[in-house]
């Protein structure tokens, strides 16, 4: 394998990421047409992998891609980046259902396990010191002292826990409690979009754009303080992935609540408000990369003319047909 | 029926009152959360107590008269605490039912637009 740029002679990096692959900083790969390429790190150029070396670059490609947490994709294209720091550019179908919820069963499933079920075992040991206590197998005293410290520091825990520092539209920083939230709900905006109508009890007033998002950011951390079980992260993921797009939910949502009576974020059923918690997390990421995917696709497309003359090249006619016979019939 | 929707602090009145065919689909749909609370209060405040005399004094205490008894006021506190709880939050549990289902289905509904 070559380790310079074809076009620029740049040096193309190494990676220690896909073994079978251990070159370039930033690797594209379509799964379906078999195609790799080395993303030149200086003149951004994509250079396609020789046609020997793919195969199993690209299936390891395809496990990063998958096992990585920050990524984000469009409807051809995704972009991953592992911890080691190389880039993965996906081509292709996103792969949003599984990775939805794959992606959301690790952080709400942390939560349940940190916050939801010490929650419920502190309510069980109430119950069995309770029943200890009538037994009298412990004295009263020793049962009632017991709750009563496990009272106080279960809410003092879960008070602390379930903290969140939350930018005002305003300007102003406060800090909200799953016992003290502020009142804010989604609303239909009258230029398009959506709103964020809120009250804290001293100022009240309409957000909109990155404002309105990044206080709805926080609030959804405090109304979704217990997490979720992997049953509510997947009704959550298949309503979410009723929408066209993150941002399409949250407007659907916006005009929905109103006519519904769901004036605060803390109305919202479980699963809308850990839906809304996903889609502002992957329009947050999406947002971030937007430019950089746009200009990928644009890449991709001149360097996949250039790769299907370049592999069509060699391949004798009677070959091709039988090859995509077999496309064909795998239902690629 | 006219339901006060606003006897919590917290709660706004409903911008839309509830239509009869939802009053109608609560009246089915409140008999399980009201089981469900009942229950709740029962096993959290009444079982470990009834647990607990029958570890200390075996299950045989509960064939006598103060066994009887034992059980009937805790059934009754369990089963009339719950009963309480449920009468202080209905309002809070229709209006976060209806919400629920309003919200559902409008999104519902959006969903077959965009479709």
């Amino acid at each position: 394998m070559y380790s310079t740029c074809l076009h620029c002679n740049a040096h193309l990096g190494t990676n220690e990421v896909i073994e079978a692959f251990p070159v370039g900083r930033r690797l594209a790969f379509d799964g379906a047409k078999g195609r790799l390429w080395v993303v030149c790190p200086k003149c951004r150029r994509w250079n396609l992998s020789p046609i020997e070396e793919r195969w199993e670059a690209i299936e390891q490609c395809e496990r990063e891609f998958r096992d990585t947490r920050r990524r984000t994709s469009t409807d051809n294209i995704g972009l991953a980046k592992t911890r080691e720091g190389l880039e993965l550019v996906r081509i292709g179908a996103p792969q949003r259902p599984e990775m939805a919820a794959w992606r959301y069963a690790r952080e709400f499933g942390k939560r349940w396990k940190t916050r939801g079920l010490p929650l419920l075992g502190g309510i069980g040991t109430l119950l069995g010191l309770n029943i200890l206590s009538t037994a009298q197998l412990v004295s009263s005293a020793v049962a009632f002292g017991s709750m009563a410290i496990l009272t106080v520091g279960g809410v003092t825990v879960i008070r602390r826990s379930g903290r969140a520092r939350v930018v005002m539209p305003d300007g102003r920083v406060r800090t909200l409690t799953a016992t003290k939230p502020l009142y804010a709900g989604l609303e239909a905006a009258d230029e398009g979009g959506w709103a964020l109508r809120w009250n804290d009890g001293e100022q009240a007033g309409i957000a909109n754009g990155a404002e309105a998002r990044r206080a709805l950011r926080g609030l959804l951390t405090i109304r979704n303080f217990q997490g979720a079980r992997p049953a509510g992260i997947r009704d959550a993921v298949s309503l979410l992935e009723r929408s066209r797009s993150p941002d399409q939910f949250v407007d659907r949502v916006a005009r929905a609540t109103r006519p519904a009576g769901a004036t605060s974020v803390f109305w919202y059923p479980p699963d809308v408000s850990l839906a809304l918690e996903m889609a502002l997390h992957e329009d947050t990421e999406r947002r971030a990369l937007d430019g950089e995917l746009q200009a990928l696709a644009d890449e991709w497309e001149m360097a996949e003319k250039i790769a299907g003359i370049a592999d069509d090249m060699f391949i004798a006619p009677d070959v091709r047909r039988a090859h995509d016979a077999l496309k064909r019939s795998a239902g690629r | 029926m006219k339901l006060r929707l606003t006897v919590d602090s917290t709660l706004q009145p409903l911008e839309n009152e509830p239509t009869p065919k939802e009053l109608e689909w609560w009246a089915d749909a409140r008999r399980p959360i009201r089981r469900k609370h009942v229950l709740q209060f029962t096993a959290l405040i009444s079982v470990p107590i009834m647990i607990g005399h029958v570890l200390e004094r075996g299950v045989h205490s509960l064939i006598s008269w103060s066994g009887f008894a034992l059980i009937c006021s805790q059934l009754a506190i369990g089963l009339g605490g719950g009963a309480l709880n449920w009468l202080m939050q209905r309002n809070t549990q229709f209006r976060r039912a209806l919400v629920a289902r309003r919200l559902r289905q409008a999104l519902t509904e959006t969903e077959d637009a965009n479709t």
